[in-house]
């Protein structure tokens, strides 16, 4: 039984090219330009889906992209929308939300188990017994429905893009096609971008049996072909709106974010179901998509038609409907009075029986409609039930009356207001730059659209300062399209207000009952609007129930906050191509080369340690240890941050940001540096270099040079001292030369004098190494003699081939992060971040050395003082296991238990091949720190290890390896030498 | 011994056969095959990190442009030098000079002039041409560079990295100069290149690029 009509005037199907698929394991055709529903529809198949919670037969509700009876799959591609899914042969369609294919799915005895089900089931279940929850959950994710995952589907790259443009013209039915026109015309770039397949709105469907809105079309077409700089985007929803008017953009290749300077939302609107009972079966459609079949896809959508409404457009469809062979058996009008339209006039005319002020009060028939009990309206908008009418049928086309497709302007910050004359809500108040027309605006009748589409393309045109002609406002009207509370009760149920989620009249009502009489609570408990279709046909109404219940108005009630995206978005378009940045030093290749194995630190990849052929890693990082330890050893810190401050106030600069004393550092050393913040919470460490007297070079960690340069930008735009800032950390390349023979592999590439008494310990100096431009900081982080070489990044290659060629003598090795971080410990150094948290001060981290409280300010000194006489909340300290331990070891960030409850944290664990046991660090309460203090970590597998207080650092106490044979006199440093540099 | 100077992008160019020949004290990338023009026609991407560049900032330091007889560019503005160099201005008082012009001022520089603060410049230089520059751009920018007006210089970023970007429309096809950090080059090519090669064009030695910037 084909339900095709004969070609249809302005038809989207292309009858030359006939396509086959299959739906539910049977073979059928249809025509590209199809969709797998009107294909289906026109081969005489109604039955096209099963609801999400009862599993109800379902099909066509609209015929657009606006809700999810027709769910389908096709292999791996899922949750497809089988109204406007382009068809494409040799697909293979199956409905989503069933088990045993959607003619004998299993599940729908659900439906008869429907009154076991209440509002808030979900919710209850897992509530109350807790015990059961676990069963629930199992019973829910079995009936789940919505498709069957494929996690071997293939990443689909769907690169998204940025656009722009003067004037973005949401919607491209006549107003936004005026819209774009006028902003076109004025000179603006347009972009016009409809959600359809093609453009032209409701001028494509909802014809009322004339050729006025087809031939409206062409000429507004006609227009628009002369306008070059009017781009149309058919295909494209607009799916969220974010600040400045930047619009996403989903087609069905990509994303585009497209930024414009003005947007006029013309996107019309949503046409609304009425509730009554079973108004879910096969063949209760909108009025609307019953026209959409017909003229974008020429199946006749029923062939026995009652047609209820309560406004001119029923009558429209009704003509609509007859004009192609459907035989209208009645059409029930919600109203008591006649409707004064000319669609009303030539249905009178042509002898259709008009059924005043009645309804649908229930759709009959098994898993289609088969007939319609009507029955009349009290004058209250109750059901007179005591005499129902029969009338058979095998369609219910309905329009009761429409909702705005509002979301957009929700996002855009649009003031709205329920109009009671229009039984809608309207735009009250837009932002700069954002302008609405047509329906979406209250404006209904044909002219006025388009007419209020010129005005918004106008008024776009001249805010963006081009020169148009001012428009006169469009004064709202459509009373008498909207029905205020197309709702009706009937003592069996099923009469269901949002179909995605399968919520009946009665949910509503008991939810309010149990106390969720706010739209946004309600909206939670039930779930109404949360389902696919985002309640484009459910809102409104749920918002009319909650508003009569409390005897209020729609306004009154309000609505809920409609998010981007107000669709559903494939995953695919919203990962886009995925952009990932990366940094790495100017020596990333030779590490490659020599092996190395990266760890990520922040964007940086450093090398953690340098794999050799049939060791271990531990058994590696333990040699690049021992070449430090006893020859040489070569380590890449160029992810250290490096800043340079010039300036005749560089060292007061410094004075304020630091916690120690530079305005005295002598020209030619270094001092350790350790940043606070305005609550003297250690954020950042390093060393400051003074290399004349008006410039400092200093380091940063690794993960705050960006941190750090930022807010001394920020702090010296408020005390406005004459220096300049410049960060310069990834211009400089790094690398540090340590061991007891780093100064006989250097002597030979610089020319800087490398003598303990001209190059002292801490001292800096000026140079070259291998010929490339150089600073030299002689510092000691990991407790060896040591020589820190920095190069501009573009000779850093050199020097360290260098290094490497010159070092060989010498038994020079590579050393990873994980070498430094055991070399360090030893050294008792601290690493900010790990051996800190976001609460420790400097007096927990055993670091008051490195405070000048004394000072007349820095940062974080108020807060100092304070903290200063308080007892401390725990306490950085060194431990080690008995000697010969048997190598079971905590980890960082295990536990110390002391009775019971948690006394402190690791946060620095190694084996020490020096002192051969394993040493660590760990935040304690402040008197397990005591020295020889034992206490318990509990390890993994809940093992709890003895571990003892001890003295830092665990090796070489006296720092004699930092300078050896040299310099007695510190440059100015420390009282005690922690050159924390990583 | 090795060239002094080593570009940040040097074995990316060497994995893809280029040809080097040194110039600045780097090793550049002459050609990278045999079809480089049709791929420059395209969409080449090139690497200009030899050129010498350098920076400064500071109070005086406007005025210090102007008594190098230079023409003082608007803020985020930038102006071409004589032999094919520019001088930008990323600041109120801060400024970048790639090419001609660099060798004089860093030798006035040395002197410290008072106000006026040397920025080391180890940027990547790189360049973008051809006919489908747009539709990189529109992949992997959120800035409309044909609203930018010209000799303006647009500081933003691509693929989530800071960058200078300066546009040039030519007769031929629009071309973009890029200038990152370093340490952010290779992830930037990579990223550019694979989408360059997406849409027909990829890599390409200098020998096919306009090293110099046309007048604005």
């Amino acid at each position: 039984m084909s339900l095709r009509l004969p070609p249809v005037d302005g038809e989207w199907i292309d009858r030359a090219q006939p396509v086959a698929f299959d739906f539910e394991g049977a073979r059928y055709s249809g025509f590209a330009g199809d969709t797998p529903s009107s294909a289906l529809l026109a081969a005489g198949v109604r039955l096209l889906g099963r609801s999400f919670k009862y599993h109800r037969p379902r099909s066509v509700l609209s015929m657009a992209n606006h809700d999810v009876n027709v769910l389908l799959q096709a292999g791996q591609r899922l949750n497809l929308r089988g109204d406007v899914e382009p068809l494409a042969g040799g697909a293979s369609f199956t409905a989503v939300n069933t088990h045993g294919g959607v003619r004998a799915d299993r599940a729908r005895f659900l439906d008869w188990l429907s009154p076991l089900f209440p509002v808030g089931f979900y919710y209850k279940a897992f509530h109350r017994p807790k015990r059961l929850a676990d069963f629930w959950e199992g019973i829910f994710r079995r009936l789940t429905g919505l498709g069957r995952l494929d996690t071997d589907t293939p990443h689909l790259r769907t690169p998204k893009r940025y656009d722009f443009c003067d004037v973005l013209v949401i919607g491209a039915g006549p107003s936004g096609l005026a819209a774009a026109i006028a902003a076109g015309e004025a000179g603006a770039s347009v972009v016009v971008v409809d959600e359809n397949a093609r453009i032209g709105g409701s001028l494509g469907y909802q014809r009322g049996g004339s050729g006025d809105a087809t031939a409206l079309l062409e000429a507004l077409s006609a227009r628009l072909a002369a306008l070059p700089n009017v781009s149309l985007r058919p295909g494209t929803l607009a799916a969220g709106y974010y600040a400045d008017h930047w619009v996403a953009l989903v087609d069905a290749q990509r994303m585009t974010k497209l930024r414009a300077r003005a947007v006029v939302v013309a996107g019309g609107v949503y046409e609304q179901p009425a509730v009554f009972r079973n108004n879910d079966l096969p063949g209760v459609m909108l009025a609307s998509a019953s026209q959409r079949l017909i003229y974008r896809y020429a199946v006749q959508p029923m062939r026995r038609a009652l047609v209820l409404t309560a406004n001119a457009d029923g009558y429209a469809a009704a003509l609509d409907l007859a004009d192609h062979g459907v035989e209208i058996a009645a059409i029930a009008d919600l109203r008591a009075e006649k409707d004064s339209s000319a669609a009303a006039a030539e249905v009178e005319r042509r002898g259709v029986r008009v059924l005043q002020g009645c309804t649908v009060y229930e759709a009959q028939g098994g898993d289609a409609v088969s007939a319609a009990t009507v029955c009349p309206l009290l004058p209250d908008g109750r059901v007179d039930a005591s005499h129902p009418l029969t009338i058979d049928c095998d369609g219910i086309a309905m329009s009761v009356g429409y909702a705005p497709a509002a979301p957009l302007l929700y996002q855009a910050g649009v003031q709205m207001r329920y109009d009671e004359t229009l039984a809608q809500f309207v735009p009250e108040r837009l932002p700069d730059g954002v302008f609405a027309a047509g329906r979406v605006n209250g404006v209904y009748a044909l002219e006025q659209r388009q007419s209020d589409g010129e005005r918004a393309g106008r008024e776009a045109a001249r805010y963006l300062g081009f020169d148009a002609p001012a428009a006169a406002p469009v004064a709202r009207a459509g009373a008498g399209i909207n029905h205020p509370y197309p709702v009706f009760a009937h003592p069996q149920g099923k009469n269901f207000v949002d179909l995605d989620e399968d919520l009946q009249l009665k949910d509503f009502e008991n939810a309010i009952q149990e106390g969720f009489d706010n739209i946004e609570l309600l909206k939670r408990y039930s779930t109404v609007g949360m389902g696919p279709s985002q309640g484009k046909h459910s809102n409104m109404n749920a918002i009319r129930i909650l508003a009569r219940r409390l005897g209020r108005l729609p306004g009154d009630v309000g609505t809920t906050t409609a998010r981007p995206f107000y669709h559903p978005v494939p995953m695919s378009h919203l990962a886009g191509r995925g952009f990932h940045p990366e940094r790495v030093t100017p020596l990333h290749h030779l590490h490659e080369h020599a092996g190395a194995v990266f760890m990520q630190a922040g964007l940086w990849l450093r090398p953690e340690y340098y794999a050799v052929p049939g060791r271990s890693k531990l058994d590696a990082v333990r040699e690049e240890a021992a070449a430090v330890r006893s020859a040489v050893g070569l380590i890449d810190v160029g992810t250290l941050g490096k800043i340079e401050v010039h300036g005749p106030d560089a060292a007061e600069l410094l004075e304020r940001v630091y916690t120690g004393r530079f305005a005295k550092l002598k020209v030619g050393m270094t001092r350790y540096a350790l940043m606070v913040d305005e609550a003297g919470v250690i954020i950042d460490d390093g060393v400051v270099a003074r290399l004349s007297d008006e410039c400092f070079y200093f380091t940063t960690t690794t993960t705050g040079s960006a941190n750090v340069y930022r807010e001394l930008t920020r702090l010296n735009t408020m005390w406005k001292l004459k220096v300049g800032i410049v960060n310069v950390t990834g211009h400089y390349g790094a690398m540090n030369l340590a061991g007891p023979r780093s100064r006989q592999a250097l002597a030979g590439l610089t020319d800087v004098d490398l003598s303990a008494d001209a190059f002292p310990y801490l001292g800096v100096r000026e140079g070259t190494v291998a010929g490339v431009p150089a600073r030299l900081l002689r510092v000691g982080f990991v407790g060896e003699l040591g020589f820190e070489i920095h190069v501009p990044a573009d000779g850093a290659v050199r020097a360290w081939r260098a290094l490497v060629e010159a070092g060989k003598s010498h038994g020079i090795r590579p050393f990873g992060v994980e070498a430094q971080r055991l070399l360090r410990l030893e050294k008792g150094h601290i690493i900010i971040g790990q051996d800190t948290d976001g609460l420790t001060t400097p007096m927990e981290a055993g670091m008051d050395w490195a405070l000048k409280l004394d000072k007349p300010f820095f940062v974080g000194q108020r807060s100092l003082k304070i903290v200063q006489g308080r007892p401390l909340r725990q306490k950085l300290a060194g431990f080690v296991f008995s000697a010969g331990d048997d190598g079971v070891a905590p980890k960082e960030c295990h536990l110390v238990i002391r009775n019971g409850r948690i006394a402190g944290r690791v946060t620095s664990v190694a084996h020490s091949p020096a002192l051969g046991r394993h040493v660590g660090l760990a935040l304690l309460a402040p008197d397990l720190t005591e020295l020889g203090t034992r206490f318990f970590i509990r390890a993994d597998g809940g093992r709890m290890l003895q571990a003892e207080v001890a003295p830092t650092p665990f090796y070489d106490p006296d720092g004699e390896r930092q300078k050896p044979l040299d310099d007695a006199r510190e440059g100015g440093g420390a009282p005690r030498a922690r050159e924390v540099a990583a | 011994m090795s060239a002094l100077r080593r570009s940040p992008l040097h074995d990316r160019l060497e994995s893809n056969g280029a040809r080097f020949f040194e110039r600045d004290g780097m090793p550049t990338a002459a050609s990278l095959g045999g079809h480089d023009g049709a791929r420059a026609r395209v969409l080449g991407l090139g690497d200009l990190s030899h050129l010498p560049r350098i920076g400064f900032k500071g109070p005086e330091a406007p005025a210090w442009v102007q008594q190098h007889g230079l023409a003082l560019p608007q803020p985020n503005g930038w102006t071409p030098l004589e032999g094919g160099g520019l001088l930008a201005r990323l600041a109120m008082t801060e400024f970048f000079v790639e090419g001609a012009g660099v060798s004089r001022l860093q030798a006035a520089l040395r002197a410290r002039p008072a106000g006026v603060y040397p920025v080391l410049r180890q940027d990547a230089g790189l360049v973008l041409v051809g006919e489908r520059l747009d539709e990189l751009l529109a992949e992997t920018c959120n800035v409309n560079f044909r609203a930018v007006p010209p000799g303006q210089v647009v500081m933003t970023l691509m693929v989530g990295v800071s960058v200078l970007a300066i546009r040039v429309e030519r007769e031929a096809a629009s071309l973009l100069r890029l200038w990152c950090d370093p340490t952010m080059a290779p992830y930037l090519w990579d990223t550019l290149a694979g989408i360059a090669r997406e849409l027909g064009g990829g890599p390409v030695g200098i020998d096919v690029l306009p090293v110099a910037l046309p007048q604005v």
